[in-house]
């Protein structure tokens, strides 16, 4: 019982957490548009980093 | 009935909320631990600039190893979980709830990966559907 409260409570903060978080209903409407933007935004940083070395033990 | 259906309809609609903004969370989260990642890569660089003794390709590719061996790590992780986020979004985007909480699931399996030193957030914010 005990257990459960503290699981609940575990649970609202979380919830009040994520409420917080800034995750906007624009936020969501934008994403469920264009569902590969932020995929795409972050694998091409991923690469940007990679390239970055790259050039760097490449060409000094 | 009729209320039994509303408040069904209401948790259906409360759950998905729930996931969606988790959803941005961990965006987020991978957004920043791969800022912290370029940084390091950056310093790392600035560093063997610095060094007299680093002229050589070998030598450079030497002297960033570290950084060579945390991109290694990080890169595929990053790759999965920006594909578990594309499909948890286009899932979305039709309605199709079970492939969105499958997408959820690819996405806590593909953040396991990533080192917690740089990803904790993101390691956070889905502990839960592991």
């Amino acid at each position: 019982m005990i257990r459960a409260i503290a699981e609940g409570i575990a649970l609202a903060r979380e919830l009040v957490k994520l409420a917080r978080s800034g995750a906007s209903r624009e936020d969501i409407q934008a994403r469920l548009a264009d569902p590969y933007g932020p995929a795409r935004r972050l694998v091409d940083a991923a690469s940007a980093t990679r390239g970055k070395l790259e050039r760097y033990i490449k060409h000094g | 009935m009729k209320h039994w259906l509303a408040f069904l309809c209401l948790v259906f609609v409360l759950a998905c909320a729930f996931t969606d903004r988790v959803v941005r969370r961990a965006e987020d989260g991978l957004d920043l631990g791969q800022k912290a990642v370029d940084t390091y890569v950056e310093a790392q660089i600035a560093y063997c600039r610095a060094k007299l003794d680093v002229q050589t390709e070998e030598q450079r590719a030497l002297c960033t190893a570290d950084a060579s061996a945390l991109l290694s790590k990080t890169e595929p992780a990053v790759e999965a979980a920006g594909a578990a986020v594309a499909a948890y979004w286009s899932a979305r985007s039709v309605h199709d709830e079970a492939s969105a909480r499958r997408a959820l699931r690819d996405l806590a399996v593909a953040v396991e990966k990533l080192p917690p030193e740089y990803f904790g957030d993101v390691l956070a914010a889905l502990q839960r559907f592991r």
